[in-house]
């Protein structure tokens, strides 16, 4: 595979959950394909991805990164996936019900699943054992990322339930298994987006019981973490299209076809995976990359916007670019230590109005991307035209808005916005230095402030390690000075919107830029996350965007596009979309001519 | 000489301890590293609260609560030979040593190798050739090798022999038949030249310098008055009480090879070797390994200052180390 949020597994499933900084760093091509130096690329069925770092965990309770969930998913399915049409894709899951009331979900796991030796038969007990002693384990012991998806927040934890937290705000699912290959996942309140949550959906944190067991006795997270088997991945038996041969630090994993590939059983997979080799080097450098994917060395790469446009010229190179789900934003400061005036929504409103963001996408972007109005794309389900205010480019208007909105005391100075005690305003605009684009958005937006608002911004740019930890989660007080932010990409969702009530919800971290939410919407979102009625659902979350988009919390930029260059002879099998590489196992690949 | 070596090896270890102190407390005091933030955003977007994150975090570091508790855990390791578990990779620290350090050996070793015969040759040249169009040659190429950033040069050379000639494979892969196989060779080919090319420049200049202290000494007119041809006149008069002050940047430039070219060429030709390894753990402030890597440069240092010491003796039996 080529970008990184394009394969069914973990990858799909940490990326959903993750965010991206600085946009184009990561579609720039931190992980792409190639074939290795001293193989033939005629022979064409080995295809060898290059990513931009080494993995830095195989221990798949703790992964949250996307390199590491990359080569998971090529020795170990998912529990499901989802294709272009957003349809479910049995794999290791093969089938699920769910009750009237969306509070019970049940589901049916391949009958044809085998751990390495000695660990035989994948079964249920399996996959409860590692949800309920280890995911769910006390305390945490063992250190596992993403544990709160197992759990949600209750008014008061019902009968049958365990408390997940102290306060007894938080009960955790019941999960149990029904049959040999059967387990039923029970929450305290309706659920009905949890198939679509990325909860079970790219699920792999699962492990033969009897590989676990003795660090779950022990409660020995760190000798669970550094096992030799869980390290080297060597456990995961037919689960996945190919085995791991070899791992090496910095340098590469090599894995050939497995040839009793579970999903072979399986009609329209007898003779997956199509591909018969497959690994993975690393290779930090995109230069280094992009001249091994012109030489013919490598089958795919990643390709920046700059670029695409030759590397689309080239003969044998395809560039295929496919929508993504993160939308790149400008946050206000809404906190007590930001600019006061942001607390205002006209004054975001007019801040929106003054900067042509589709010029950025235009000129910054290459064209690949679109312009965002609110955090869901527009190929959304809940994506809805009547209910989102769109602010166009107004340069008059939003100097209007903006003088007429602003509070008590400021006015203008020979077209410079002043304070109360006729001192110019000078806004401090903090962003990640780790991408080009970011910084090149940051000028354009400074200079469109400038330009429209008579507002002087100073640009700061910061590490992104620094940028969250020094600004964004840090405490009013305590926190650097900031106004705006970027360089943040925020995942949408778009299958279940309902996962971003937090970054709206006062006092949750997340929303560490202090946004009260006047209008509920954390709330609606919370509604919609528990709605059984899915019309009702649809029209609550096409409501609270709409809400979003009329607020401008952030000033939603854009969401760009990935852009991947295959050599010609790879042929995928599935339409671009969001899904892109789902289906990876059967794509062809013919002999290079 | 035995009191010597003795004083100059408890020397060593003091040296390594102050390091492996300072290293230790610059990392701990750091902020948090981008892995790391990246990691607790992620927790905090599911929900969890931004604190709660990063105890999360320190628990799958697992380094132990205080400071003191965190370098006493390293020292005691370190002493013991238990140098723990890299963070970044997953391993042992050993381990990842164990597998790094032979990549960069291999192409280290040439570079230095060539960059020090070529080198001193050109340089020896130079000085016995002075203002001839050998000399402006050679000054030339040493001011074209120096001012080459190793980034631009190293990108350059892959385009110019990888994708337009062919002629070479334009990242390197570990899957070869072994170290010593034609495969292997020919894929280190690029990188020995990007980092021996600023290398033999710098030496060159070196040689040249201190050879011209000598060709125009009465030791060695007298040497050409006795009827010594000039080679012998070059090689034994010239070069040898030159090669005294040379030796003493031959550990600098190693390690300077190793470390400081070697990232750049290890990162933009994709080879797994140290310079990679140990960056790799400075950004991710994975402590243990750093610790790790700074001790190898630290004992190269120590150690080849030692051997060098030693070695002026052979060069120069007029130097012993009785009153030292």
């Amino acid at each position: 595979m080529t970008s990184e949020n394009v394969t069914d597994g973990i990858n799909r499933r940490t990326v959903l959950k993750s965010t991206i900084a600085g946009g184009a760093a990561l579609l720039a091509g931190c992980s792409d394909d190639a074939p290795a130096a001293g193989d033939d690329t005629g022979d064409g069925n080995h295809w060898i991805g290059a990513q931009g770092s080494e993995a830095p965990n195989y221990n798949v309770f703790r992964i949250t990164d996307t390199t590491s969930g990359d080569r998971v998913t090529r020795v170990m399915d998912p529990a499901y996936a989802f294709d272009e049409n957003d349809e479910f894709v049995p794999r290791l899951v093969r089938d699920y019900e769910v009750n009237d009331d969306f509070t019970e979900w049940t589901f049916t796991l391949t009958e044809y699943g085998e751990w390495s030796e000695p660990y035989g038969e994948m079964t249920a007990d399996d996959w409860v054992y590692s949800i309920t002693e280890i995911i769910q384990g006390e305390d945490n012991w063992a250190a596992v990322s993403m544990a709160d998806d197992w759990r949600m927040p209750v008014d008061a934890v019902p009968d049958g339930f365990e408390a997940a937290d102290e306060d007894g705000e938080q009960a955790w699912f019941n999960v149990e298994q029904t049959g040999d290959y059967e387990f039923t996942v029970e929450m305290p309140e309706p659920f009905p987006g949890f198939l679509e949550e990325p909860i079970l959906w790219g699920f792999q944190e699962v492990v033969p019981r009897e590989l676990a067991e003795p660090y779950v006795e022990d409660r020995d997270g760190e000798g669970l973490n550094e096992d030799d088997e869980i390290q080297e991945l060597s456990y995961t038996g037919n689960l996945g299209a190919f085995t791991v041969e070899v791992l090496e630090t910095e340098a590469r994993m090599y894995a050939p076809r497995s040839d009793d590939y579970y999903l072979r059983n399986y009609e329209g997979h007898e003779d997956s995976p199509h591909i018969d080799e497959w690994t993975y080097e690393v290779m930090g450098e995109e230069s280094t990359r992009l001249s091994a994917i012109q030489a013919g060395e490598i089958t795919a790469a990643g390709i920046p916007a700059r670029r695409a446009e030759e590397f689309d010229g080239m003969d044998d190179v395809q560039v295929i670019s496919t929508p993504t789900v993160y939308c790149q934003s400008m946050f206000y400061n809404m906190r007590d230590d930001g600019w006061e005036a942001l607390d205002i929504p006209e004054v975001r409103q007019a801040i929106t109005m003054a900067v042509d963001r589709q010029s950025i996408v235009d000129d910054i972007q290459y064209g690949y991307g679109t312009v965002a109005h609110t955090l869901s794309p527009e190929y959304s389900d809940f994506y809805d035209d009547s209910e989102v205010a769109e602010w166009e480019y107004d340069p008059d208007g939003a100097r209007d808005r903006f003088e007429n909105n602003l509070p008590d005391g400021y006015g203008y100075d020979d077209g410079r916005l002043v304070d109360a005690d006729g001192e110019e305003v000078v806004l401090n605009y903090v962003f990640s230095d780790s991408a080009d684009d970011t910084e090149l958005v940051a000028r354009f937006i400074q200079d469109e402030l400038d330009e429209n608002l008579g507002l002087e911004v100073e640009l700061d740019p910061v590490p992104w390690n620094t940028m969250l930890d020094d600004y964004l989660y840090a405490e009013p007080g305590d926190s650097r000075e900031w106004d705006f932010m970027a360089g943040i990409g925020r995942n949408s969702y778009p299958r279940a919107p309902e996962a971003t009530e937090g970054f709206w919800r006062p006092g949750e971290s997340v929303n560490g830029y202090g946004y009260d939410d006047p209008e509920g919407v954390a709330d609606m979102l919370s509604e919609a996350a528990t709605t059984p009625d899915q019309d009702e659902r649809q029209r609550t979350l096409a409501e609270a965007f709409g809400i979003l988009s009329e607020e401008q919390p952030w000033m939603f930029l854009y969401f760009p596009e990935d852009l991947n260059g295959y050599r010609h002879h790879v042929d995928p099998t599935e339409e671009p979309s969001i899904a892109w590489g789902y289906d990876v196992h059967r794509w062809e690949i013919e002999a290079e001519q | 000489m035995k009191a010597y070596i003795a004083k100059r090896l408890l020397w060593t270890v003091f040296a390594t301890w102050v390091t492996v102190t300072i290293t230790f407390l610059l990392i701990d005091f750091s902020p948090i590293s981008a892995g790391g933030a990246e990691f607790i955003d992620q927790q905090v977007q599911a929900g969890m609260d931004a604190d709660e994150a990063r105890e999360l975090y320190e628990q799958q570091l697992g380094h132990g609560d205080t400071v003191w508790e965190r370098y006493t855990n390293f020292m005691v390791g370190l002493a013991t030979f238990d140098w723990g578990w890299s963070s970044t990779y997953n391993q042992p620290v050993t381990e990842v040593i164990a597998n790094s350090w032979i990549y960069s050996f291999q192409y280290v070793l040439p570079a230095t190798v060539l960059s020090v015969v070529i080198g001193f040759a050109i340089g020896l040249y130079s000085a016995t050739h002075q203002y001839t169009k050998g000399d402006y040659a050679a000054t030339l190429f040493a001011f074209t090798g120096i001012s080459l950033p190793n980034f631009w040069f190293a990108i350059m050379l892959i385009l110019v022999g990888g994708v337009v000639l062919g002629w070479f494979p334009i990242y390197y892969t570990t899957d070869v038949p072994g170290l010593l196989s034609l495969e292997n060779i020919h894929q280190l080919i690029l990188p020995v030249i990007v980092l021996s090319t600023s290398a033999i420049a710098s030496e060159m200049r070196y040689a040249r310098a201190e050879s011209l202290e000598y060709v125009h000494a009465e030791f060695v007119k007298t040497a050409r008055a006795k009827g010594l041809t000039e080679n012998e006149v070059t090689v034994r008069h010239i070069f040898r009480p030159a090669m005294v002050p040379l030796i003493t940047i031959l550990v600098g430039d190693i390690l300077g090879l190793l470390f400081a070219g070697g990232y750049v060429i290890e990162y933009i030709f994709g080879i797994p070797g140290l310079g990679l390894v140990s960056y790799e753990a400075i950004i991710q402030q994975d402590t243990p390994l750093v610790l790790a890597t700074v001790l190898i440069p630290v004992f190269i240092a120590i150690i080849g200052n030692l051997v060098q010491d030693i070695c002026y003796t052979v060069l120069d039996p007029r130097i012993e180390f009785g009153d030292r």
